[in-house]
């Protein structure tokens, strides 16, 4: 399949996505509960990268973007 | 579409914009005016074109001031978004500062959302200083470096995390820096062999 209508058809796809999600039947309130239990997983896993310290080969690596320069 | 390796960054030649990636761009545009950022987690995959949907686009964000956040607050809402998460300003920075997460969708919408978090380790500012720009339609939006994105959707390790991952080694796998993959494989504790990645 060309590649130019494999993108067309992921956009249809996800437009399909997006008009069901207009009839998203939760209120933000109930969303936020919803999804609470993943975003619960994902810190725990989160915690777990705030001790690493990454090698000085790839802290050389960095560049600066320009919100770290202000 | 077409990946193209550029000095610039990654450009995606005949992509054809999705919902989802305008949801994106709109938002992206805004938020580079107070922050550097890049967007992590399933949309990367769907960026580069993995047929599937999302309810949230995870977004990582250069820690701001509280100033700063509230200028970044008052923007967006003039522009029609709003905090899925109940509380003013101070509260949602609050949150942030705390290492939370806050959501922000189109008025009137619950998703998508974009998930907002402040950079918190040395990860999270690797992702930032090495940030690629991907290219397209005359617009850019930015990712971390593949290499990272994959080792670490390894380590989520989720069936969707591990296909995730597995899509963007079959897409990049020629363009990758190996030694930098493995690098990161080997600092998350994770292994690609049973799945063919590195």
């Amino acid at each position: 399949m060309p590649n130019e209508v494999w993108s067309r058809q992921q956009a249809l796809l996800i437009e399909s996505f997006f008009e069901s999600a207009r009839n998203f039947a939760l209120s933000p309130e109930e969303y936020l509960r919803v999804v609470s239990y993943r975003e619960k997983r994902l810190r725990e896993l989160e915690a777990k990268l705030k001790h690493i310290q990454l090698p000085e080969e790839l802290r050389q690596r960095g560049r600066p973007t320009a919100n770290a320069r202000k | 579409m077409e990946v193209v390796y550029a000095e610039s960054g990654v450009e995606l030649r005949g992509k054809v914009l999705n919902p989802l990636d305008k949801f994106v761009l709109a938002f992206t545009r805004l938020l580079e005016k107070f922050a550097d950022y890049v967007v992590v987690g399933g949309y990367v995959a769907i960026l580069f074109g993995r047929s599937r949907g999302t309810e949230d686009v995870d977004v990582i964000v250069r820690r701001l001031e509280a100033s700063e956040f509230l200028l970044l607050y008052n923007e967006l809402r003039e522009k029609g978004y709003y905090f899925v998460n109940p509380g003013g300003p101070s509260e949602l920075y609050r949150m942030l500062d705390g290492g939370l997460r806050v959501r922000v969708a189109v008025q009137g919408t619950v998703i998508p959302n974009v998930e907002l978090k402040f950079a918190e380790c040395e990860l999270d500012e690797y992702s930032l200083d090495n940030r690629v720009a991907v290219v397209f339609d005359d617009e850019r939006v930015y990712v971390p470096p593949i290499e990272l994105q994959i080792a670490y959707k390894l380590y989520l390790g989720s069936e969707k995390d591990v296909e995730d991952a597995l899509y963007l080694w079959e897409v990049f796998r020629e363009l990758l820096n190996p030694k930098l993959l493995h690098k990161f494989m080997e600092i998350l504790g994770v292994r690609g062999d049973a799945y063919g990645i590195g």
